[in-house]
């Protein structure tokens, strides 16, 4: 097939898809510097050793599939979804995890797939999810973040110490040694709160009354989800995501969270304070916006931002897990060819459709 | 034709069918040879090419007639134009006699389009500057044979000092309007200059004569008014050569079917890649022997080398594309489609809607060809359908065929009633031949009768035997 390229640059603006990763990842760094300030060099650790592996799975796999390496390996999406699953994780889970992660990731979700764009699921959160499904007490102890002045205790030695050189069992001892040393049982991430208190509003049990005052306990929270929501709108202004999706993701949340505090009663949180705790941010501009998961026409895409919200509020309210990011996201990239299907646009030209 | 006869400038070559207008001499001289040829960029056309050797005279054919236009009829001018050879010279090179012919007591406003929307290309600024005149004679023939009384110019913003040559020469014309919009790709073609000028939309599978408008390229209509007022065959045309950095650019007055190296060496250009057509419609040429055609608006001349180094990278669905094309197609499905070969879903998704901007491949950030995709897709969509219609049309004769066999069948019945695997066909020959339908169930009836009695028949032998 005999190509014509003529690429008129100085007419049009265009990026090209590294770029446009490359901006992503830029977007990415003030999150990674305020989660360094809270959880020390850890979270640098994780974020290295998760692009490292996924780098290395996908030269692998290259290797196997006899491609052309030059094409496809300086993409820089690998990296994109090294970054995403390493800050996914835990801080402090052992090394072996983000290796794991990196491997569903890259080969299975992606590579099996059939590379680059052909992906359904979105890469890093399937990685995540298989995670979460596998070794749910490493995943789920977020204990460690929430105490920061055990952190300070930390040094960078103890920190490579925890992450590369211990067995699962002695991590389980250390997990809960710490939390015994920091009191654990009346602390707990504000997502978990929510979640049991919601789970013990029949019985009656001493109500967490959430006012801003105890808020600042929890600051850290706030601030991270902030960071990175200025990285979200250096993408929207850049126009590299899709405002839709993630605009929708917010209004859903913020109107059933506001159903939850103004009628239900369960939870007394201003709905706004409650978009910025656990990872609401990062997921509704770095992650449900990953345009190769996503429906491509527009009302497809307001489509499938309200369904991610909904079911992150089901799920957070309802279900067993105290963060929902991964699990909306994957659920709804499954329906997205139906949406896709059903929302084409009217092109030119033709009749108007009563719903189009 | 054949090699060796002595030919004039403005003399018919070959004679043109429905589709295919007559094709003119450009210059007086001896035809040397006739080749038929085929060029890698046009891989489904074959070429033939007459090539004619100048005799440096320039000697005009002799037009005898020289009537005033008004006392033609219809038919004859609409004969004179298809004669002259004129072709849409927007690029689509459809027949404008034809096209005039079609849209007899069907349209009330001609529509000219200047909107040379293309970058690099300024053939209708030229031509409104220095012909304005020409074309609005010409404007005013079109009106006189469709009885036409709305004329509207469409002018780019940008042509300011063709819009005031214009503006002088329509100044005492009530019937002439003239109106600016704004230069951005792809409101040249049809379909966006009614949506912006209108504010209509061309229903699917229709044309712009159905709205009762007739749209004309400007430089169409110049030539139109040469072939009738000048009588002067289609044998030169304008057109834009320039560079990309724009450090050369001119508009040249070629006579169509000028090879491509003659012009280049015409202006010392070396060492480069030609892209004939706009920079983003048109494409690349190989072989720099090419004519000039007739629908060639542009000649780019590009550093060689610059179009080999991108890479085409995964489709990563940023909408880019679809977010960009003007009838709102969604150009990423239609590449996955046209990618694995799944026909039915492409003409789903409205593939043969496609005006081929280009404006997906441009706007691209993984460097795909989408056009060529889709031009290949198209291609074989074509095919497809031409190959149904046929064997459609194969089935009816068979079908025919066999219903005739079955009527002649009645004569001798026997060979008929005892072939039975014929008899299910000929069910469905009855049901498909609509007119004599009531007819065959008769004879049919007739038959059945028939093969009872020769069964009851039968079945008294048997017991007769017995």
């Amino acid at each position: 097939m005999d190509y014509r390229y003529t690429k008129i640059n100085n007419i049009y603006v265009c990026r090209s898809t590294n770029h446009i990763m490359l901006l992503v990842i830029c977007a990415l760094v003030p999150g990674i510097i305020v989660e360094c300030y809270y959880f020390k060099i850890a979270i640098l650790i994780q974020v290295l050793l998760s692009v490292i592996s996924s780098i290395i799975f996908e030269f692998i796999f290259q290797k196997l599939q006899k491609e052309k390496l030059y094409i496809n390996f300086f993409d820089v999406s690998s990296i994109l979804t090294g970054v995403l699953l390493g800050l996914s994780l835990p801080a402090f889970s052992p090394w072996w995890i983000s290796i794991i992660g990196a491997f569903f990731s890259i080969i299975v979700t992606k590579k099996l797939y059939g590379g680059l764009g052909n992906n359904i699921f979105n890469p890093a959160m399937s990685g995540y999810a298989i995670l979460l499904i596998s070794f749910p007490i490493i995943m789920t102890n977020w204990s460690f973040q929430n105490n920061l002045e055990i952190l300070n205790m930390f040094s960078i030695r103890d920190i490579m110490s925890i992450i590369f050189f211990t067995n699962l069992e002695d991590y389980y001892e250390i997990i809960s040694r710490f939390c015994e040393a920091s009191m654990f049982i009346t602390q707990a991430t504000p997502l978990e709160h929510i979640r049991i208190h919601n789970k013990n509003s029949i019985i009656s049990v001493s109500p967490v009354v959430f006012s801003l005052d105890n808020f600042l306990i929890y600051r850290h929270w706030i601030l991270i989800n902030i960071s990175f929501l200025f990285g979200g709108v250096f993408l929207l202004i850049k126009k590299i995501i899709c405002w839709r999706i993630s605009c929708s993701i917010l209004l859903c949340l913020i109107i059933f969270y506001s159903i939850d505090f103004f009628y239900l009663k369960h939870v007394q949180i201003f709905p706004l304070i409650q978009l910025f705790l656990g990872s609401t941010m990062i997921g509704a501009f770095f992650i449900a916006t990953d345009p190769v998961t996503t429906s491509i026409t527009k009302i497809g895409r307001i489509i499938f931002g309200s369904f991610i919200g909904i079911l992150i509020w089901i799920i957070r309210n309802f279900g067993g897990y105290p963060d929902a990011i991964a699990f909306s996201v994957l659920l709804s990239n499954s329906i997205v060819p139906l949406i896709d299907y059903y929302t084409q646009p009217r092109i030119y030209g033709k009749n108007k459709k009563w719903f189009l | 034709m054949r090699v060796g006869q002595i030919v004039l400038r403005g003399q018919i070559l070959t004679l043109g069918d429905e589709n295919i207008p007559p094709i003119h001499a450009p210059t007086s001289g001896i035809i040397t040879k006739i080749v038929k040829k085929k060029f890698s960029f046009f891989p489904n056309r074959c070429f033939s090419i007459i090539s004619i050797k100048s005799d440096g005279q320039d000697k005009w054919i002799d037009y005898s007639s020289k009537r005033d236009y008004k006392f033609f009829s219809l038919n004859e001018i609409i004969q004179l134009i298809y004669n002259s050879g004129v072709v849409g010279l927007g690029g689509s090179g459809f027949l404008s006699s034809k096209k005039i012919e079609r849209s007899i007591k069907q349209v009330h406003t001609l529509l000219i389009n200047a909107a040379e929307s293309e970058p690099y290309i300024t053939t209708d600024d030229c031509l409104m500057q220095n012909f304005s005149k020409e074309v609005i004679q010409g404007c005013k023939v079109i009106a006189w044979i469709l009885k036409i009384k709305n004329i509207l110019i469409a002018i780019g913003d940008d042509k300011d000092l063709a819009y005031i040559s214009i503006k002088k020469e329509i100044q005492s014309l009530p019937n002439f309007k003239i109106r600016k919009i704004k230069n951005k790709y792809p409101s040249g073609s049809s379909k966006q200059l009614i949506k912006i000028l209108f504010n209509k939309e061309i229903p699917l599978g229709k044309h712009s004569i159905n709205l009762g408008i007739i749209i004309f390229n400007i430089s169409t209509v110049f030539s139109i008014k040469r072939s009738i007022l000048n009588r002067e065959p289609l044998i030169e045309r304008i057109i834009t050569l320039s560079d990309r950095n724009l450090s050369y650019q001119k508009n040249i007055l070629v006579r169509i079917g000028t090879p491509i190296s003659h012009i280049l060496s015409e202006f010392n250009i070396k060492k480069c890649d030609i892209i004939m057509g706009g920079p983003i419609t048109g494409f690349l040429v190989d072989d720099l022997n090419f004519p000039i055609l007739k629908t060639t608006s542009s000649i780019l001349c590009l550093k060689s080398n610059l179009m080999k180094n991108i890479l085409e990278r995964p489709c990563i669905r940023c909408t880019a594309c679809s977010s960009a094309c003007p009838i709102r197609l969604l150009p990423e499905q239609l590449y996955f489609y046209s990618k694995s070969l799944n026909h039915e879903k492409s003409r789903e998704y409205h593939i043969s809607e496609c005006i081929e901007c280009g404006i997906c491949e441009q706007v691209c950030p993984s460097n795909i060809p989408l056009l060529t995709y889709f031009k290949k897709e198209k291609m074989q969509l074509r095919k497809i359908i031409f190959q149904e219609n046929m064997s459609k049309k194969s089935k009816k004769l068979f079908m025919l065929r066999q219903h005739r066999l079955y009527i002649s069948g009645l004569i001798n019945e026997n060979i008929i009633c005892t072939n039975s695997t014929v008899n299910t066909t000929l069910n469905n020959a009855i049901v498909k031949d609509e007119d004599s339908n009531v007819n065959i169930l008769k004879k049919s009836k007739y038959i059945m009768k028939k093969e009872l009695e020769s069964a009851i028949h039968r079945a008294k032998l048997k017991r007769n035997i017995k």
